[in-house]
């Protein structure tokens, strides 16, 4: 290997130690990488500063919201959202939980509408005339 | 076992690598939504400074993604990283874009202003001009780049790969994306020396 091709290969990873520094955000120490490499500091400053360059030149790039949902959704479809889609992804032990939770409050729901109902129909039942040889066994029959 | 241990486990599908993802994706469109959305950023990236603008940046993307949704039934990990499979299809698509239109479009230095992409703080309208102008030559200097170089750079700078990813995505050691960096780099100096040297006649000339 020549002087000049052992050069190239310090200058190689030179290059690839400060590049990872200015990526990483680092305040690449130059001089020291210069002297670590064995590279000459004017011409490894002349590097970090076109490195330098390139990152604030190809700088980040996003696609627009708008973009990103309509193509998910041409590729996909919508994203689910319905309640039991959402419960179906819950762990089983929540969805166990859910169930019970939801067959309660319907339990709960359905005894107040009985006992509201019967009330009515008790009071309905009083107000009733009796016949005259009716038992009240006959009259709670008469009245269904 | 208790009843409710016989249902299937709910996957998080955000907590698998990708080679699991894709084999659920094959027969599962959440899955495919998931690597949607792990990897359309940094595809759009990738294009838009291939073909330098938003309308064909968007348009290759989509296509990018409908042919992957086509083929990944096909998927096989054959040394090739998924990854490395869609940028691998974006960068067909691209060349295939170039060759159609005949032509590689600069991004434009309104759009470079408008869209904010000369970055970070600047004194007044004439600094974010004079460093839009200053973006601008880095950018043309970097089209006049082969095609190898230009991608190396933009995988690097852009989406911030590592060498390993890189390598993997062009089909090269990591050793070798060392040394077509080295080289890419000395011949950015090169043409950005010159391009300065004839913008300094050129100026000469007119005075």
């Amino acid at each position: 290997m020549t002087q000049s091709d052992k050069y190239e290969v310090r200058l190689k990873y030179f290059m690839a130690d400060m590049t990872e520094d200015v990526l990483n955000g680092q305040d690449a120490d130059i001089h020291g990488l210069a002297i670590y490499h064995d590279i000459p500091v004017q011409e490894a400053q002349a590097y970090s500063g076109l490195v330098s360059r390139l990152d604030s030149t190809l700088v980040d790039v996003q696609p627009s919201a708008q973009f990103k949902k309509q193509l998910r959704s041409e590729l996909v479809g919508e994203e689910t959202s319905t309640v039991l889609q959402r419960l179906r992804k819950l762990p089983p032990r929540l969805q166990l939980a859910a169930g019970i939770a939801l067959f309660a409050a319907m339990a709960l729901l359905g005894r107040r509408r009985f006992a509201g109902e019967a009330q009515r129909l008790l009071g309905q039942f009083r107000n009733l005339p009796q016949a005259p040889n009716a038992t009240p066994a006959e009259a709670k029959i008469s009245f269904r | 076992m208790r009843f409710w241990k016989r249902q299937q486990p709910t996957i998080d599908l955000k907590t698998l690598s990708d080679v699991e993802l894709v084999e659920l994706a094959k027969s599962d469109k959440d899955a495919f939504g998931e690597i949607y959305e792990r990897y359309v950023d940094k595809i759009y990236k990738y294009i838009y400074y291939r073909v330098g603008g938003t309308h064909d940046a968007e348009d290759l993307t989509s296509r990018v993604f409908f042919r992957a949704l086509a083929h990944v039934e096909t998927y096989e990990d054959r040394g090739i990283p998924f990854q490395a499979w869609l940028y691998r299809i974006a960068h067909n698509l691209v060349a295939n874009h170039h060759r159609d239109k005949g032509r590689r479009k600069i991004i434009p230095l309104e759009e470079y202003i408008t869209n904010g992409m000369y970055g970070g703080a600047v004194d007044g309208p004439e600094q974010a001009t004079e460093d839009a102008e200053d973006r601008e030559q880095m950018l043309i200097a970097i089209r006049k780049l082969p095609d190898d170089r230009q991608q190396l750079l933009l995988l690097k700078f852009v989406d911030r790969l590592s060498n390993a990813e890189i390598g993997e995505i062009m089909g090269r050691t990591e050793g070798a994306v060392k040394s077509l960096y080295h080289r890419t780099l000395t011949a950015l100096r090169e043409e950005l020396t010159q391009a300065e040297a004839d913008a300094a006649s050129g100026d000469r000339k007119a005075k």
